[in-house]
């Protein structure tokens, strides 16, 4: 009934015209069919028949009504039928919609788009002046537009206005009250997404409160708000990353799934999440290997739609990646004298470790290697390392004995042979603290721990750019840190030791902090993130939160003012910089509080979106009548007797249809027979008789050819063999048990789906329990194109990702002795359709239980094609190269296959048969 | 170029016509052979004496024979007086006016084929018939006078070609006629029952016998149509629509049976022979009814 009273009409009158079918009716009455025509000789005879036979023929009463309808469907059509007019609103005057575009509208985009269409064409309609105002704010300070706009235009926005990815600043709107004082019988209409920054409500309310006053205020809303957790800022805690979420206050409990996306737009990680009711922040933990949680580009939540619910990752996310230059034979006796342990712990928290030569750390082209006390380098290694640095490395080394006592080479200022001492018998001085740190230095800003204290250190050569080098100093000044650009990259020394020996600096929480610092060097060449520096937009997020290269009126930020950014459209989130160095804006990363709004604490009607789309239905009706009216010609064309043949072929369509039917159903009885049955019936049916089973692709041609190949293979079994097997029954992964078949076959196809969780245990559980499976890729005739291996053909390549899970032991190629060559009949080797693939097994040896009967054996011969037979017993592939022997070779390997699953090792004792009857004998 | 069949009541040009009929008669001459050498007739002659050019027998002379009949040379050789007798030859004419109105250009699908077809077919295979048992024979209308030979045949087929048959009507003005000749009447008969009667009692007069072969399409004597009708007439004439054909076909029906029983009615009156043939039924049943009544005999030997 709905759909009906939602039609309207936009010329009522003409529905007036629908009084005159009463006249039609009498016209068509009056007016009869005209009649077939024959020539007649006989005519004569015809003349002195009665008269009043003449007219007696009138149309018949389901014509008549039949042309009725088209005639009334023609009255409506011109009516102009629509559905889901908006109501009428009689009112006059102008009319001011007010649209929320901020991101928070993103989710609930199209029921907004779609009432504001109707919206604006009801509007139009009216001949009604039409405003449109933006709550989400084009620059700060800049006055929201207001300005009348032509129907055409007013329409074009609606139809183009796109969620922007910042969120909607309500404040501004006040500025516009003067000016929409001054507007003439105002009514204002406010599209709410039902979700804003919680600073906003106090003024909306204001704005709201004084809008009424100048005209009657509506609002539309979703009737129930989605609301997605906006994602935090999240943390790397050592071996994980801790995502906050936050949802709107207010809203309603929500679950979903946050994934985590690498570059090319694969999902490594999704870990579902929950929010209770009244619970409106959580944390997911993605444990994820460091060197793939680098490669993340991009949290969001699943099916989500809008620009919070995403949060781009950049390089401040990425673990670094750290050489640790360790010798090959050094073994560790005192682990907490070591100074590699020290430098492990301290830099474990931010950065993957490498362990290494520094020959072999160069190699690999580490950005940043970590050198312990050492004394002279080898000349050669020193120079590759210098070369390494210029190149952009960062080299950090620590002093200590072996520095200290060393000529000084390869450091960036000039030491002082020898150390200083501190504290010890011959000195009064006492371990002197930690002084200020450089405003230069990277460290600036970190805070300092009073008990950090430095009993030894090394002495630089006081020279004038000395404290420039210096990135922290002792309280008396005297350098701790010091660096020194060398080309493109850091040449860093620690004056002391990375182990407590001299200070106990390495176990304090400020060396993991400055080693953090490093590494951020290391990466960030030559950025730094406190200096002036501006990031052009490179990547920008749109309200939906997909990310386009366009960057339109978007501006560069400046890497010092990050603190005080706000989001709007100089400063979308997205990502700034270039491909080399981008910092992602996040809307996650400024701490607003969002909340669903309760619509109730306005003055002002409040409607729902209506997402149903206004329906013109001129169309469809005048179709139908045309319809209609090409019924009515083939209905006269009959009652004129023009269509003879009308009812034979009737009655043959009916026949055929009977008969194709029938035919149908016959060929469906008998090969949905078995392959359909399900559950118990099922079960039943796979215990009751010995089956083979094949796993099922839902590649039709594919399943066919496995039934018929195992069809045929039982044939061959029952009339050669004491195995008395039925026909063979699909197996779905998914949903069967695989318990019951001795064999199953397993065509590999490229886009068999991938597992599920349940479909591996289950699989493992099969082959725990003694089964086996022959995975069959079918592609020996590709050997030309993918290789002897069929390495690369995807088939192998689905078979690989298929088996990645499951517990399969070593498998070799069948070995001439094994059971599988001798279990029925002496044979070597196994074509199927194909001849010459290599053939795999697991091997047994050395593996207990299951009776010595490998689970797995892989081939690519395509053996069901080889066995198959039709319901009449004919072949149905060719075998290749092929000849007949081929195909009896290939029945030979099924069953033996059959054989050797059913009997296990059994024919392997027979080997000892002699031997043992030997020994029995004496 | 496509042309689709033209139903049309419209006179063709008469070149066109005869054509057409020439193109249907060697067919149709095929069908009449067919059809005649069905009926087994054997040759055979009168075996009794008569009038006629062949010797019959030597009788003795009796005195009620006429004495210009004595044959003295025979009754020289002997000892009574002979007669020389001849066989009798009857002068059997058979005269066949095959209709050849407007009306009779009709075939409906349930026919085999047209009226005309089928009374030419008839004409042809009793002239044949004829023929072959050497009566004469002749087309109403033709200028010759009747005769019987293959020559005679020959020439029947060209009159049969030849379009134009007098109407019914017309037949009166027909010479040639000699009295006691047989006349047979091929015709659909879709006139007025006392034209025909009128043409039939002129024959009579003349001192013929005759035969009404009443041809009629099967659509004509059952009117197998239904619902609404429009009924169109070959010849000049209004036409005429009926509402529901089916209603009124019993009407029709009994209509078409009265006026074969009025002609039935003139032929027994003059007892001429009369027979009803639908041209879906063989053309060997009516051609039966012809041999049977006419009784046709078999020439000489």
């Amino acid at each position: 009934m709905a759909a009906i009273t939602s039609i309207s009409f936009l010329f009522p009158w003409v529905l007036t015209a629908l009084l005159t079918l009463p006249l039609i009716w009498w016209l068509l009455r009056i007016v009869p069919p005209r009649p077939k025509s024959v020539i007649f000789p006989a005519i004569r005879f015809l003349y002195r028949l009665k008269k009043d036979e003449q007219s007696a023929a009138t149309t018949p009463w389901w014509l008549l009504l039949l042309r009725l309808v088209i005639a009334a469907l023609i009255i409506l059509a011109i009516a102009g039928p629509i559905l889901n007019l908006p109501e009428q609103r009689d009112s006059s005057g102008d009319v001011v919609m007010i649209v929320d575009d901020g991101w928070t509208a993103a989710e609930s985009w199209n029921d907004l788009k779609a009432t504001l269409n109707k919206l604006v064409q009801e509007t139009t309609r009216q001949e009604r002046q039409v405003y449109i105002v933006t709550t989400s704010r084009e620059v700060e300070g800049r006055l929201p537009s207001l300005s009348p706009l032509a129907d055409r235009e007013a329409l074009g926005i609606a139809a183009s206005l796109e969620p922007k990815s910042w969120p909607s600043y309500y404040g501004d709107l006040s500025q516009l009250l003067p000016r929409l004082e001054s507007l003439d019988n105002p009514e204002f209409i406010w599209l709410s997404s039902g979700i804003l920054q919680e600073t906003d409500i106090p003024d909306l309310e204001d704005f709201f409160t004084r809008l009424t006053e100048i005209g009657p205020l509506t609002i539309f809303h979703e009737e129930s708000v989605i609301a997605t957790p906006v994602i935090g800022v999240p943390s790397i805690n050592s071996e994980k990353l801790r995502v906050p979420l936050n949802l709107p206050a207010g809203a309603a409990a929500n679950e979903g799934v946050l994934t985590a996306i690498v570059d090319d737009g694969k999902i490594i990680a999704s870990l579902p999440f929950t929010f209770l009711e009244n619970e409106t922040s959580a944390f997911v933990d993605l444990n994820i290997p460091n060197k793939i949680r680098n490669d993340i580009r991009r949290l969001e939540i699943s099916n989500s739609r809008n620009a919070g619910s995403i949060f781009l990752l950049d390089q401040r996310w990425q673990r670094r990646q750290v050489g640790l230059v360790t010798s090959v034979s050094e073994q560790v006796d005192q682990p907490l004298l070591d100074e590699v342990h020290y430098l492990t712990q301290a830099l474990t928290p931010f950065f993957d470790i490498t362990r290494g030569t520094i020959e072999g750390l160069v190699a690999e082209d580490q950005s940043l290697i970590v050198l312990g006390d050492a004394a002279n380098l080898p000349e050669g290694i020193e120079r590759k390392l210098v070369d390494w640095i210029a190149k952009g490395g960062v080299l950090v080394r620590f002093a200590g004995p072996k520095l200290a006592n060393s000529n000084g080479a390869l450091v960036p200022v000039n030491l002082r042979s020898g150390n200083r001492s501190l504290q010890g018998a011959m000195s009064w001085n006492q371990p002197a603290p930690l002084g200020p740190i450089p405003q230069s230095s990277p460290f600036f800003g970190l805070s300092i721990p009073t008990d950090v204290a430095v009993n030894k250190q090394v002495l630089a050569n006081p020279s004038p750019e000395l404290l420039d080098k210096t990135w922290a100093q002792l309280e008396d000044g005297t350098p701790l840190v010091t660096a020194d650009r060398q080309g493109n990259g850091w040449l860093v020394l620690f004056h002391t030791t990375a182990t407590p020996e001299w200070s106990n600096l390495a176990i304090s929480g400020l060396f993991v902090e400055m080693l953090r610092e490093i590494g951020n060097l290391g990466q960030l060449t030559s950025q730094n993130f406190s200096s002036q520096r501006s990031l052009p937009p490179f990547q920008l997020m749109d309200g939906f939160g997909s990310l386009r290269s366009e960057t339109g009126i978007a501006e560069p930020i400046n890497t010092a003012e990050m603190e005080d950014l706000i989001l709007d459209a100089r400063h979308p989130p997205g990502y700034y910089g270039d491909e080399n160095f981008s910092i992602a804006i996040n809307i996650g990363q400024f701490e607003a509080d969002y909340s669903v709004v309760d619509m109730g604490q306005f003055p002002a009607t409040i409607r729902y979106f209506d997402r149903s789309a206004v329906v013109d239905l001129i169309l469809p009706v005048l179709l139908a009548a045309l319809l209609l009216v090409l019924v009515d010609q083939i209905v006269s064309l009959h009652l004129q007797g023009k269509l003879p043949a009308l009812r034979t072929v009737s009655r043959a369509a009916a026949l055929f249809i009977v008969i194709a039917a029938s035919v149908n159903v016959m060929s469906v009885e008998t090969s949905a027979q078995e392959a359909d049955l399900d559950g118990d019936a099922k079960a039943l049916a796979a215990t009751l008789d010995t089956r083979l089973g094949y796993i099922r692709t839902h590649d039709s041609t594919v399943d066919r050819m496995s039934h018929n190949g195992l069809a045929g293979l039982s044939r061959q079994l029952r009339n050669r063999t004491a195995v008395e097997t039925k026909d063979p029954l699909p197996i779905d992964i998914e949903r069967d048990e695989l318990i019951f078949y001795p064999l199953i076959y397993w065509p590999v196809t490229p886009d068999f789906p991938a597992l599920s969780e349940q479909a591996i245990l289950k699989l493992n559980d099969y082959f725990n329990g003694g089964g086996t499976i022959l995975f069959d890729t079918r592609n020996q005739n590709n050997v030309g194109q993918f290789g002897p291996d069929l390495y690369n053909s995807p088939e192998n390549i689905r078979l690989r990702q298929l088996t990645a899970r499951l517990d399969i032991p070593r498998i070799h190629q069948v070995p001439p002795d094994h059971v599988v060559t001798r279990a029925f009949y002496l044979m070597q080797t196994f074509p199927g359709r194909y001849d010459g693939g290599d053939v795999w097994i697991e091997d047994t040896a050395g593996i207990q239980g299951n009776d010595g009967v490998a689970s797995i054996v892989i081939g690519s011969n395509d053996w069901a094609a080889a066995w198959a037979i039709d319901a009449d017993g004919r072949y149905q592939a060719a075998t290749l190269p092929g000849n007949e022997r081929q195909r009896e070779l290939a029945y030979r390997f099924g069953i033996n296959l059959v054989m050797y699953t059913l009997t296990g090792n059994y024919k392997a004792d027979q080997v000892h048969i002699p031997a043992i009857l030997e020994r029995l004998g004496q | 170029m496509f042309k689709p069949r033209r139903v049309s009541t419209q006179q063709l040009d008469d070149r066109v016509k005869a054509e057409r009929l020439a193109q249907t008669l060697p067919p149709l001459i095929l069908a009449a052979e067919n059809l005649v050498n069905a009926f087994d007739m054997g040759v055979h002659g009168r075996r009794r004496a008569g009038t006629g050019e062949d010797f019959w027998q030597f009788k003795q002379y009796g005195p009620d024979d006429p004495t210009t009949s004595i044959d003295w040379r025979q009754s020289a050789k002997r000892e009574h007086i002979y007669i020389k007798q001849k066989e009798q030859e009857t002068a059997e004419t058979v005269w066949i006016w095959r209709d050849t109105s407007q009306t009779m250009d009709y075939g409906s699908d349930r026919a085999e084929q047209s009226k005309l077809d089928r009374a030419t077919l008839l004409s042809l295979a009793l002239a044949l018939s004829l023929s072959k048992s050497g009566e004469k024979f002749g087309l109403i209308g033709q200028a010759e006078k009747a005769s019987t030979g293959p020559a005679s045949f020959n020439r029947f087929v060209g009159r049969v070609s030849e379009i134009q048959s007098p109407s019914l009507i017309d037949l009166k003005f027909a010479d040639q006629l000699s009295n006691k000749s047989t006349v047979v009447l091929i015709s659909d008969f879709l006139v007025d029952p006392s034209e025909i009667s009128q043409m039939v009692s002129h024959f009579v007069n003349l001192g013929c016998r005759g035969f009404l072969m009443h041809v009629a399409d099967p659509v004509e004597a059952d009117l197998p149509f239904d619902g609404r009708t429009r009924f169109l007439p070959m010849t000049e004439g209004d036409d005429i629509t009926l509402g529901r054909v089916e209603v009124v076909r019993d009407d029709y029906q009994s209509l078409f049976n009265a006026h074969r029983q009025e002609l039935l009615e003139i032929a027994r009156k003059v007892s001429w022979d009369y027979s009803f043939h639908r041209t879906d039924a063989p053309a060997s049943e009516a051609f039966a009814a012809l041999y049977s009544a006419l009784n046709i005999r078999g020439g000489k030997a």
